[in-house]
This record gives structure tokens, sequence and C-alpha cells, in this order.
């Protein structure tokens, strides 16, 4: 036998070799073939669908590929479940966490697999094992606080000290930087340089080019479930991955035309919101003129969403106004009108989930056409709804917005996710609203889609429209607005117009360690 | 060419709908199977149980009885199904139509208004008792939160209790009689009674040599049940409100986001279950006894549930799954009279129906799901 400390050197901790998944109708991952060695970050990229997760789920046993086979640490094996890829030493950080509210930190840490003394958790020796983690990784948590109660950054450290605890060698992270600020990322990334000191390999997922040169090792690029090219790092940019990833080269980079920008069409003056005692929005205001695009930029829980409630009309502030100048009005208070009457009006809404808000998914694409604007005389007749309107207004959202269905009848959720984005604008921007409201417009949307849809917004702006927009991506409020507000607990604490806007400058406002 | 490719599409999109439909047709076989089985297992020959389920449900007289007393269990599976398009579990369609049936066994009894104008204010009686007994459950709901399972179980409750005193002491037709199990409102007025429809459907169906004998009801209550269904039909897939109450019960958060005031949709959505569930005993009330009782048939609240479900809450397909759940009684009885089979096994099936169905109709979605996200992938 080698002695296993000179054997890791060589010997990958995980080698998949031309794994190939199939679903009906769809090859999900073709002959994939990825390697990690200890002490490495390996970085999977690749467009949504490309085949990353699927291909994760694999090495975590969630799926059973259909060809191909895995090996760790040199030895062919079978996965068939988490539990078996985690007693393989296999770990994996999902992008929505697997942590129970209501429980302590080290509870979260010890469930599954909490020491046993006497029929009773040993909470003594684990707190023992756990700090001792803690403490060779610099990675300090408090452990008796409710998990719940945590900063997102420090949350998903407990998500990585769940692993360490279940002594994972291998560690796989699906997009870990989306719902961190800057500050939180290189954090992380302190954490991630730590583990692979130690000979760790982590599989690293992400979308932001950026993160994934400045972090990475080596690079795969995956397309359509193949591998494009895998590089290592000091051979790549920004540019050459995005190329491999889309096959075709995008512009990241929109240009923003200048546009004179004219009066106030929204107006938010000192809007306080308290729900449960807790003030959600706290005296915010900002407004919004024609031909202008106002990004709200904050970390994830700072009101973002309660903001967008209240300028969409689904809740009405405790105190504060809301005016809206349009077409029909102008200078308006609009603060107790309802969503319905806000439409009618001249708001439009990109809604932060199309999923959950922006569709009705199991209903035909055609009825989804109407949603918000259902009222329109076009659409019913004395109460009787006029279907054949609503198939003409899908047809030609379709068209014109270069969305991706085999026909109106299907049901919205037969269409992937960028294409369900693209009608959802679409839908929005043909209603010709003087107020565009886009929450989050381009969440997990391949690039092709985000570009198209950046050129949409930026199209509204030009034609003179204000443009309201909310967005976790930094880099995508910086590309398009033309002034950034940063929202810190319920409150616009700093604006930016966007000669002045660095990202740097905008992080130390959302996370409040810089003050006006 | 274009129109080659839209022709495919959608001939394909109408076998994908075939597909996603064919589920409670494919329960219905598959419980049959079961029951064949079970008849197999209990010591009776598979042949013998069919020969006798046939030959009880489909003569003349089994057929008539099928369809007459498939009115009230239409007529509450039409009430479930409006609900569940709408989001709302409505149990309480058993209390409602105990309480509507009261009212318009009242209103028969003790108004004295011309023939025409009584009938109406009879249905009418029993739309708004249905109304009011879910009144109290929706309010909750709305504006307190709580879930209305918890509040029309509880009024089912009280309904039982508030008839019996209601008909023991102001409404009591037989004071002064010492029996209770005859307990009963006063007779209706013969303004009140629903006609009879003998003549005229005999005068049709005769056409096919077809008579529906003297004994089964054709009654007035047979238009009650045409009217609900198709204007519910009517409500639900061509109005703007039916849409507004699809999309409650479908999504409430893009409801809110399109707009949609959902308490009022939640309201207006109990508000017409509950007056299509005063109508289910009608049938009883106003044709067959002409009496309201507190003895009225029980459990067509919760047959309406089943036959809802199967229907997946499409009213046309409330008619069809009415009338196999009439037949199923029938068969039921068949097979108590004719073999060693025990009644009870009908009621075993219909939940193995329901639960197959609910199965298969699983399966089908997703494997059409996946065939349209194949489709969606090759165009583009």
């Amino acid at each position: 036998m080698v002695n296993s400390d000179t054997a890791n050197e060589k010997i990958p901790l995980i080698e998949l070799k031309g794994i190939t998944k199939l679903f009906p109708g769809v090859v999900a991952n073709d002959d994939v073939t990825l390697s990690l060695f200890p002490g490495e970050i390996h970085a999977l990229v690749g467009e949504n669908g490309a085949g990353k997760t699927t291909l994760m789920k694999i090495l975590y046993g969630e799926y059973k590929p259909d060809k191909g086979e895995i090996l760790v640490k040199g030895k062919p094996v079978r996965i068939t479940g988490p539990a078996e890829a985690v007693a393989l030493g296999i770990g994996m950080v999902h992008q929505h966490f697997m942590l129970v509210p209501g429980l302590s930190v080290l509870e979260n840490i010890v469930l599954g697999s909490e020491p046993v003394s006497g029929g009773t958790v040993d909470a003594k020796s684990a707190r023992e094992k756990i700090e001792k983690i803690m403490q060779e990784n610099a990675m300090p948590v408090e452990l008796d606080v409710d998990v719940d109660s945590l900063p997102v950054g420090l949350q998903q450290r407990v998500e990585i000290l769940k692993l360490l605890y279940r002594g994972a060698e291998t560690l796989i992270l699906d997009e870990p930087t989306a719902v961190l600020t800057p500050q939180e990322t290189e954090e992380l990334f302190k954490t991630l340089e730590t583990l692979k000191a130690q000979g760790r390999g982590i599989i690293f997922i992400s979308h932001k080019l950026d993160e994934v040169v400045a972090i990475a090792d080596r690079i795969t690029v995956i397309r359509r479930g193949k591998v494009i090219g895998e590089m290592p790092v000091q051979e790549a940019n920004r540019q050459k991955i995005a190329e491999m990833m889309v096959g075709k080269p995008v512009l990241l980079q929109v240009p923003v035309p200048e546009v004179e920008v004219g009066e106030d069409l929204l107006v938010l003056k000192d809007v306080t919101l308290v729900e449960g005692g807790v003030k959600k929005l706290d005296g915010l205001s900002f407004h919004v003129r024609a031909g202008e695009i106002y990004g709200i930029a904050g970390v994830e829980g700072n009101g973002q969403e309660e903001l967008l409630q209240v300028v969409s009309g689904e809740i009405f502030p405790s105190s504060g106004d809301v005016l809206l100048c349009s077409v029909q009005v102008c200078g308006q208070r609009i603060t107790k009108i309802g969503p319905l009457g806000r439409r009618k009006i001249g708001i439009g809404h990109i809604p932060a989930d199309r999923q959950k808000q922006g569709l009705f998914v199991n209903m035909p694409l055609y009825v989804n056409a109407a949603v918000g604007w259902q009222w329109k005389d076009e659409f019913q007749h004395h109460g009787i709804i006029d279907y054949k309107a609503m198939r003409e207004k899908a047809a030609s959202i379709i068209q014109q917005f270069d969305v991706r269905t085999p026909s109106v009848d299907v049901p919205a959720n037969a269409l992937s996710g960028g294409n369900q984005q693209k009608f959802i604008v679409g839908r929005e921007i043909s209603f010709d609203p003087s107020v565009l409201i886009a929450a989050y417009p381009t969440r997990g949307v391949d690039v092709g889609a985000t570009e198209f849809i950046y050129r949409q917004i930026i199209d509204e702006k030009v034609r003179g429209k204000a443009i309201l927009l909310v967005s976790a991506d930094l880099e995508e409020i910086l590309a398009l607005s033309d002034r950034i507000g940063v929202i810190y607990r319920g409150k616009i604490i700093k604006e930016f117009s966007r000669e002045e806007a660095t990202p740097e400058q905008i992080g130390l406002y959302m996370l409040g360690v810089k003050e006006e | 060419m274009i129109d080659e490719k839209k022709q495919k599409v959608n001939s394909r999109e109408r076998w994908y709908r075939l597909l996603e439909g064919i589920s409670p047709v494919l329960g219905f076989l598959f419980a049959m199977v079961v029951m064949m089985i079970v008849v197999w297992f209990i010591g009776e020959s598979p042949s013998n149980a069919l020969g006798a389920i046939i030959s009880f449900s489909f003569s003349q007289a089994g057929i008539a009885y099928i369809i007459s007393q498939s009115v009230p269990i239409i007529i509450s599976g039409a009430a479930n199904a409006v609900a569940f398009q709408g989001g709302l579990f409505n149990i309480g369609v058993e209390g409602q139509y105990l309480f509507g049936a009261l009212c318009a066994g009242v209103a028969g009894a003790y108004l004295n208004l011309p023939t025409p104008i009584h009938i109406l204010v009879v249905v009418l009686a029993g739309m708004a008792g249905g109304m009011l007994w879910a009144l109290i459950p929706i309010l909750l709901k709305v504006y307190k939160g709580v879930h209305e399972v918890i509040g029309t179980i509880m009024m089912n409750q009280i309904a039982s209790a508030v008839v019996l005193y209601l008909v023991n002491g102001p409404f009591n037709g037989v004071r002064g009689q010492a029996l209770s199990y005859n307990l009963r409102t006063p007779y209706l007025k013969p303004t009140a009674v629903f006609p009879s429809l003998h003549k005229i459907v005999n005068s049709i169906t005769g056409i096919f040599g077809f008579k529906f004998p003297n004994y089964v009801a054709v009654d007035f209550s047979w238009v009650i049940a045409i009217v609900v269904v198709i204007g519910l039909w009517f409500l639900i897939f061509k109005s703007s409100l039916g849409l507004r109450i699809r999309w409650v019960g479908q999504n409430p958060s893009a409801s809110v986001y399109a707009g949609v005031d959902i308490k009022k949709t939640l309201f207006t959505t109990m508000m017409i279950s509950g007056a299509i569930a005063g109508l289910v005993g009608l049938q009883e009330v106003a044709y067959i006894s002409k009496f309201f009782t507190p003895n009225i048939t029980k459990g067509l609240g919760f047959t309406g549930l089943a036959v809802a479900l199967l229907a997946r809450n499409n009213p046309i397909g409330v008619v069809f799954a009415g009338l196999l759940f009439s037949f199923l009684t029938r068969a039921g009885y068949g097979l108590q009279m004719y073999t060693k089979v025990p009644n009870s096994l009908i009621n075993a099936i219909s939940g193995i129906m329901i639960l197959s169905v609910v199965v298969f109709d699983q399966i089908l979605r997703r494997y059409v799901r996946t065939l349209r996200r194949k489709e969606v992938g090759q165009n583009v």
C-alpha cells in the first residue's frame, strides 16, 4: 500500500467519467468527464439548464446516471443517495439553504448525526467538536442563537460547518454567492482558501464570471449538457468564458443611451410600513423621473420585498405617500389604491417571482397574456371573457418578444424559465405603462435572455418611461441604472449617480458600514 | 407549410389534453378490476356478479332509477366543484343542503302563493338556506383565517341539531302524534309541489322506445340540475368572475399580483357553492315526499365531494361522474340481491376508484408535462 498522504497528491478526490444522463427527450448530461484534486477549487460554469445541477445531483446521489462511472479517490463507487455521498466524504450546499428555523446553530449542525450518549444527545462533545472545526478553519459562528436570526452569509457558513462536521472532503457549492453582499462574498472566499489549503476539494458553481476567475484554480464550461472546455484559471478571462458558455460573443455590457430626463413619474415620500410591530420600511423616500432607470441595491431582506408591495399596491403603507404621474393622472396620491387600480392608471410590474406571482403555470399561455390586465375592455365584454382576444395578445407577445413555445395553448410551465420571463416582460411592456417596476428581471435567466431583457428595459427608458429596478445582482444594477438608491433596514440611506457608483462604495452602504 | 406545422401542433395538443383527461376512465376500469378480484375472493363468480349488476342496472327501470337518482348527486357535485375551483374545500355541503331543504320545505308549507311563483320561492328559499349555512364559515375564513374545513364541519353538526329543533318546535307538522320517527314539517301546499315531467320526457325518450315508469321521479328538479350544470360551466369557463375564481383557486399570490380581490372572490365562490348546495334536497322535499323531515337522505354532500373529484371539478364532468355514482349505488343493490357479495363492497370500490383516479391523474399529468418540455426543447 502506498502512503495515503503521497497518494492524495496524484489521485483525484472525485472523478466523473463519461457521465450521461437522459431525461425523457432531453440529454441533460452528455459524456461529461470531470475531475477534482485535493486542494483545488474547480469552477463549473454554464447557462441555466446547461446541466450543472444535474451533474452535481448525480455526484450527490440524487440522480442515477444512465452511463458513465464515478470514482472516489480512485475507487469506482455507486452512489445511491445523499447519505452514501456524505459517507464518501462528499457534501453539498444547496442554493436554497437546508436549515431548520427555530433550531439553534448547534442543533442545525449536528442534526442527523448527533453524538449520542445514554440515549440522549451529547451536546457537550458536539460543541467541542464544532468549536474545534470553527477554530481550525477560522469560521466563527455563535452556536446558541436561532439559526433564523443570522444574516445570510453566516447561515451559509453554518451550511459549510454542517459538511465539515460530517467530515466532508469534497464540497459542492451551488451558486454560493447569489445571496451574498460583496463583503460577505470576500469572507466566503477566505473560508474557501482555508479549506483548500487543508487539502479539501471544492466544486464551485456560479454564474458570476468575475468571481470564478478570482477564486477558481480550474474552470470547466458546460453547454447543453456537454463539456465545452476545461482550462486552468491562468488561461481564462471573462470574455472567453462567456463566449464558451453561450457559443457566441455576448454583450454583457449593454450600451445605455443618454436620455433627457423629464418630470417625476413615481414619487415615494417618507413611506413607513409597520408589520407585526416591526418597521419594515422606515421613512423611505425616492423619486423616479421619465426616461430614467432607478436601481435599488441592497442585501436581501432589507425591505425590498415590502417596497415592491407598496409600489405595486399590494399593501398600503402605515404612513407616507406614493404619488404617480402618468398619461391618465399626474401628481395623484395613489397611496391607497390597490394593484388593479394602479395598473389602470399606468403602472406595469415585472414581479420578483415569475412562477409564484407572474404566471398561472398550469393555465394556457393565452390566459397568462392577460394576467393583471384582465379588466381591459379588449379581454371582456359584459363580464364574458374574450378568449380570442387573449390568444391574439399572446401571439403578439410571443412574436414581438421572441418567446419560444410550440403554441399559445400550452400551459405556462411548459416553457423554460427564460422564455417565461421574456413572456412576462413582454406582457407588461406591451400594455404601455408609464411606470415599470422591474423586480429581479433576470433572476435565474440565461445570458442570452438576460441581454434581451436588458434591451427591452432600456428601450422603455428611451420611450420616456420611469423604471424602478430592484435586483440582488449588483452588476445588473450598475449596468442599467441612471441613479442607484441603497436600501438598508427599510431606508434609502444613500443615492449614487451612475458616474459616482462603484461596487465597493455601494457594498459598504449595503452593509450599513457607512451611513449618511 | 406553416399551416401544416400548426396543425401538427394542434393535433398533438389535443392528444395531450385527451391524455390529461382520461384518468377518470382508467380509474373506473381499475376499480372494476379490483372489484372483480374481491368478488372472486369472496367466493362468488365474477361473471355472476357482473351479470347481476348488468341485469339490475341496465333494465329499463334500472336506467330510469340511475338517471333520476343522479339528480341530487349531480347538484351536490356541482356545489363541491365550484368550491374546489376557487380553492375552497366545502365539506359543509351536507349541512347546507340539510338547512336549505328545511327552508324550502317551510316556504312550501307555510306560504300562500300562486303556483309558478310559489315553486320559484321554494327554490330560492333552498338556495338562501344553503347560503346562510355557508356564510359563517366563509366569514370566519376571510376575516379571521379559520380554515373552511373546520368551519363547515362545525356547521354540519349545528345544522343537524338546529333542524331537529325547528321541526320539533315551530315547524312541526305532526304535533300531538306520539311517534318521533315520522317527525316532519306540514305537507307542502299543492302550489309549491314540483310538477312532474313524465309526459314531456317520455314523449322525447319514447322515440327511442324508452319510458320512465311512474314510480321514478321525473320532475322539475331535473330542470334545476340542468340549469345548474350549464350555468356553472358558463360561469367557470366563460365569465370573468369564473376566471378570477380559478385564479384564486390555483395561485393566490399571482391573483394578488393580478389585482384580484381575494377575500371578495373567496366569499363569492362560497356563496355560489352554498346556493347550489341548498338545491340538493329539493327533489326529495318538493316532489317525492312533499314535506321536509330531519330523516331526509344523508351523505349526498360527501358523495358530491367524490363526484367533483372524479370530474376534476368540471361541471360537464360532474354529470357523468354523478351518473356513475348513481349507477354504483344501483349496482350495490344488485349485488346484494342476486349474489352473496355485500352491498358495502360498493363503498370500498368508490374509494378505490377515487384513489386510483388521483394517482392516474398525477402520472398522466407528469408524463404530458415531460412530453411538452421535450417538444419545447425541439422547437428551440
